[in-house]
C-alpha cells in the first residue's frame, strides 16, 4: 500500500465513528465524571498521592491510568472544559481502530477483513457510553492495552524480536491500570498459540503469573459487596447475561428505544446477522480455518468477567470483547463479497442494515447524552457562577428530575467549587430516588422553613434549572413559601445565628462564635405546636465560672405556662426537652421564657451572665 | 468489486441521521419569568415550584399523580381581590382506582375556609370548580389544600399513596 491508501485505509473506521458520534464531542460531563473530576481534591499534599492513586474504591477497583492518573493529571490542566477529555478518547479510540483493523487482517489473512471489522467496531452503538462519559475511558484505554500486547505478540511470533515481547509485556502490564478485565489477556494469548504458535504456547504461561497476582489482591484484600448490584451471583443468570451481552454485540438490538416501531425489524436484523456469522463459521471451520474459533474465543474470554454480575449489564461492557464477533463479520464480509453475487448481496444487505441500523442508535444516544449533559451544564456553571456573586449564600435548585439528579447532582460537582450548602426546593425530593450507597437524597434536603429564612436573612438564591439558561426565581418562590403555614412556622431557631435574631427577646448579648449568652432572664417567640404531644429541645453551654459556687436551674416557660426545669451541676454542654402543653396546639405564636437561678458578674465585666445556649426547637 | 464496497458503504452512511442536516424552527422561548401562575399545567416543570406538597413525578409527559391531600400555590388573577376568582381543579379518576374504592370526594380549603366538597361516583375525568371569595385572594399568593376522602395506600405494587390524576389548576377570573 502507499501511504496515502495507508492513511486512508486507517481513517475509515475513525470517519464512521465520527460520522455517528460526532455529538460527543459538544457532550458535556454526565454522572460519575463528578466524581473522578473531583480526584485532584483528594491531594493537598504529596503524601496524599499514594492514597489517591492506590486506594481501593468505586466497587474495590483500583484503576491507576485509566481513573486516578487520568483526573489528577487532566482535571488541573483542563478543568471543566469536556472538549480536551472528548480529544484524549477519541484519540486513544482511533488508536484502538486501527490496532483492530492490522490484528484483523493478520489473522483473516486479508486487509479487507481488518477494515471491515474496524468499521463495524466503529459503528456499533455500545460506544456511545464510553465515548461520551470520561469516566468510561477505561474501557477505551484497557482496549488499547489488551490490542497493544497482542499486536506485539504477533509481531514477536513472527520475527522472534524480543523488542516486542518487551511491549507486549509493558502493554499488558499496564493494562492492570486500566481496567481488570487485561487479566483474561493470558487466557487469549494461550487461545491463540494453541491454535496457530503452538511452539510458543509456554511462552504464555508467565502472562498468567501477573494475572494471578492481582487476582489473589483483589480476592483476598479488597472487600467484595455481598449485595446490591454489583454482587457477585453464580447462577443460571449467566447463560442470560451472556445472551444478551451476544445479542448487544451483534447489532443495534435495541434500536426500539430510540426509534419508534424498530424493535421487531431489529430483532430481526440481529438474528439474520447471528445465522449468517453461524453459517460462515461452521463453513470456516469445515475448512479447518481456526481463526473462527479465536474469534469467538475472544469474545467469550473477555465477557466472562462481567458474567456473574446479572444486577448490573452495561451494553458497554462488550466494547472489547465484541471486537470478537466485528473481526468475524469482517472476515465473513471480505470472504463474501469476492464469491457468488448471492453472497454479495447478503453480505451488502446485512452489512447496510447493520450501519443503518447502529447510526440510528447511535443518533439516539448520542443525543440523549448530548441534551441531557446541556441542563447539567447550565446548572453546575450556573451555580459556579452565582457563587461568585453570592458568595457565602446557600442555593436552591428547582425543576431537577430523576434523570438530572442522577446525573448532575448525585456525584456533588459542586464540591468543585468548594459549595456545601446547595439544596433542592423542599418537597421536590419526595420524586427523586437518590443511590443508597452515594448518602441518598438527603443531603440535598431542606425544610420551607429553612428555605424562606435562607432567603430572607441569608441572601440564599432559588434558580430553575432549564436547559440552557438558570432562572432566578428567587422572589418568585419566596412568595410561594410566604403563602406555605410550613415555612412561615417558627419551629427552629439557633441563638448563635445573627439570622435568628429577630426570634430573640431584648435581653440576650451579641452572638458569639456560634452561641449567645443570656443574663438572669430572656425570651424567644416561636410558633405553638403543630400537634399535640410535641416538645421543645434546648440546647447550650455552661462554663464553670456558671457552676462554681454550685448548681444552676433554668426554669422554661411557654406562652406563661411553667414546661420545667434543667439543674446544672458541672460545666459543659447541655440539653433538656419538656413537653409543650396540647392547649398551645395551632397557636401562632409563643414566648418561650428562661430563667436562670443565678448569674455571675465578672469583674472585668459589668453584665450579669447567666448560660450560653446553642438551639431551641419544636418537634 | 471495489466499487461495489464503496456504493454499499456509501448506501449505510447515508442512512446515519449524523450525515444528514436538517435546520429545525428555532423555538420561541416562552415568556416565564420566574413568578407563580395563576393557573398551570401540573406537567409544566416551570410551574413545578407552586406544587408545594402531595404530587408526584410529571407521567405521560402530562399529569401527575396526588396523594390523598395535596396543595398547590397559585398567583390570584388581577383584580380578584375585589372580584373573587374561580378555583378549577382538573382531573381524572382512573378505573383502577375507582373499582378499589368506589365513589370519592374532594375537598379544598383556601386559608382554611372550606369551599365545599364535591363527591365523584364514577371513574372519569372530571372538573372540581368553586368560587373563592374576594377576602381570600389579598396575598401575593395563596395555598390552596385539597384532600381526597379515599385513595390507595402504599404497596408492594406501587410505594406511593395515591389519590387522583390531576391535569391541571388554576385561579379563573371572574
Amino acid at each position: 500500500m502507499t501511504r496515502a491508501a495507508r492513511a486512508a485505509y486507517f481513517a475509515i473506521a475513525p470517519c464512521v465513528c465520527l460520522a455517528l458520534f460526532w455529538r460527543v464531542l459538544i457532550t458535556w460531563f454526565l454522572g460519575d465524571d463528578f466524581a473522578w473530576l473531583g480526584k485532584p481534591l483528594e491531594v493537598q499534599s504529596w503524601g496524599d498521592l499514594p492514597h489517591a492513586l492506590f486506594a481501593p474504591e468505586a466497587q474495590g477497583t483500583v484503576r491507576v491510568l485509566s481513573e486516578r492518573a487520568f483526573f489528577l493529571v487532566f482535571t488541573p490542566l483542563f478543568g471543566l472544559h469536556a472538549l480536551p477529555y472528548r480529544l484524549i478518547v477519541l484519540a486513544t479510540w482511533f488508536v484502538d481502530l486501527g490496532l483492530a483493523s492490522v490484528i484483523g487482517a493478520r489473522l483473516a489473512g486479508s486487509r479487507w477483513a481488518g477494515l471491515f471489522a474496524s468499521v463495524l467496531w466503529a459503528a456499533s452503538v455500545n460506544r456511545a457510553y464510553p465515548l461520551a462519559r470520561v469516566s468510561a475511558y477505561n474501557e477505551i484505554l484497557d482496549s488499547l492495552c489488551i490490542l497493544l500486547a497482542f499486536y506485539a505478540r504477533l509481531r514477536w511470533i513472527e520475527s522472534d524480536g524480543r523488542r516486542w515481547q518487551a511491549t507486549e509485556w509493558a502493554a499488558y502490564l499496564a493494562g492492570f491500570g486500566a481496567k481488570e478485565m487485561v487479566v483474561m489477556y493470558p487466557a487469549i494469548a494461550l487461545l491463540h498459540a494453541i491454535l496457530f504458535a503452538r511452539k510458543k504456547w509456554r511462552g504464555t504461561l508467565a502472562l498468567f503469573v501477573p494475572a494471578a497476582l492481582f487476582g489473589a489482591v483483589h480476592y483476598f484484600f479488597i472487600p467484595k459487596p455481598a449485595s446490591g448490584v454489583y454482587a457477585i451471583v453464580w447462577d443460571r443468570r449467566l447463560l442470560e447475561t451472556f445472551l444478551r451481552y451476544l445479542s448487544v454485540s451483534l447489532g443495534p438490538v435495541g434500536l426500539g428505544g430510540w426509534v419508534a416501531h424498530a424493535r421487531r425489524p431489529a430483532m430481526v436484523g440481529v438474528g439474520l446477522i447471528a445465522l449468517a456469522l453461524a453459517g460462515f463459521a461452521i463453513e470456516r471451520l469445515r475448512r479447518r480455518e481456526y481463526a473462527v474459533v479465536f474469534f469467538i474465543g475472544w469474545f467469550a474470554i473477555l465477557i466472562a468477567p462481567v458474567l456473574p454480575l446479572p444486577n448490573h449489564i452495561f451494553d458497554f461492557y462488550a466494547t472489547l470483547p465484541e471486537l470478537g464477533l466485528a473481526w468475524l463479520g469482517g472476515w465473513a464480509a471480505a470472504v463474501a463479497l469476492r464469491s457468488r453475487p448471492v453472497w454479495r448481496g447478503v453480505a451488502i444487505f446485512l452489512g447496510a442494515a447493520y450501519l443503518a441500523g447502529s447510526a440510528l442508535a447511535a443518533n439516539g444516544a448520542t443525543r440523549w447524552y448530548y441534551e441531557h449533559s446541556q441542563p447539567v451544564r447550565t446548572m453546575v456553571l450556573g451555580i459556579r457562577d452565582a457563587a461568585q456573586q453570592y458568595p457565602g449564600s446557600a442555593f436552591f435548585l428547582a425543576g431537577v428530575d430523576q434523570d438530572l439528579y442522577e446525573l448532575g447532582i448525585q456525584d456533588n460537582p459542586f464540591r468543585l467549587f468548594g459549595l456545601t450548602r446547595i439544596y433542592l426546593i423542599p418537597g421536590s425530593e419526595n420524586t427523586i430516588h437518590g443511590r443508597a450507597d452515594l448518602g441518598g437524597v438527603t443531603r440535598w434536603v431542606s425544610s420551607p422553613q429553612a428555605a424562606l429564612h435562607a432567603i430572607q436573612y441569608e441572601n440564599a438564591r432559588v434558580f430553575r434549572v432549564e436547559p440552557r439558561e438558570l432562572l432566578d426565581i428567587t422572589h418568585g418562590y419566596e412568595t410561594v413559601l410566604l403563602a406555605d403555614p410550613r415555612a412561615t412556622r417558627i419551629d427552629f431557631v439557633d441563638a448563635g445565628d445573627a439570622s435568628y435574631a429577630a426570634q430573640l427577646g431584648p435581653t440576650w448579648y451579641a452572638a458569639e462564635k456560634g452561641s449567645r449568652w443570656m443574663p438572669k432572664s430572656a425570651t424567644l417567640r416561636m410558633s405553638g405546636p403543630a400537634q399535640a404531644g410535641a416538645r421543645l429541645y434546648v440546647t447550650g453551654y455552661v462554663p464553670p465560672a456558671i457552676v462554681a459556687a454550685g448548681p444552676v436551674t433554668l426554669t422554661f416557660t411557654a406562652a406563661e405556662r411553667n414546661i420545667g426545669a434543667g439543674n446544672i451541676s458541672t460545666d459543659g454542654n447541655f440539653h433538656f426537652d419538656f413537653l409543650l402543653p396540647d392547649a398551645l396546639v395551632g397557636v401562632k405564636e409563643i414566648e418561650i421564657g428562661i430563667e436562670a437561678s443565678r448569674v455571675v458578674r465578672p469583674a472585668s465585666d459589668p453584665r450579669d451572665f447567666g448560660a450560653v445556649f446553642g438551639t431551641f426547637a419544636i418537634r | 468489486m471495489r466499487r461495489l464496497i464503496l456504493a454499499g458503504m456509501l448506501v449505510a452512511l447515508l442512512a446515519a441521521p449524523g450525515c444528514r442536516y436538517k435546520r429545525k424552527p428555532r423555538e420561541r422561548a416562552p415568556i416565564n419569568d420566574g413568578e407563580p401562575v395563576s393557573l398551570l399545567n401540573v406537567a409544566d416543570p416551570r410551574a413545578e415550584f407552586q406544587l408545594t406538597r402531595g404530587f408526584w413525578t410529571v407521567e405521560g409527559g402530562a399529569w401527575r399523580w396526588t396523594m390523598k391531600n395535596f396543595t398547590v400555590t397559585l398567583r390570584p388573577p388581577a383584580g380578584s381581590a375585589q372580584k373573587g376568582a374561580t378555583l378549577e381543579l382538573k382531573f381524572n379518576i382512573p378505573d383502577v382506582m375507582f373499582n378499589r374504592v368506589g365513589a370519592m370526594t374532594l375537598d379544598a380549603h383556601i386559608n382554611g375556609v372550606d369551599l365545599g366538597p364535591q363527591k365523584y361516583p364514577s371513574a372519569g375525568e372530571f372538573v372540581y370548580r368553586r368560587d373563592v371569595p374576594a377576602a381570600q385572594l389579598g396575598a401575593a399568593a395563596v395555598a390552596i389544600d385539597f384532600s381526597v376522602d379515599k385513595g390507595l395506600p402504599p404497596s408492594h405494587q406501587d410505594t406511593r399513596e395515591l389519590a387522583v390524576i390531576v391535569s391541571s389548576i388554576g385561579l379563573l377570573p371572574k
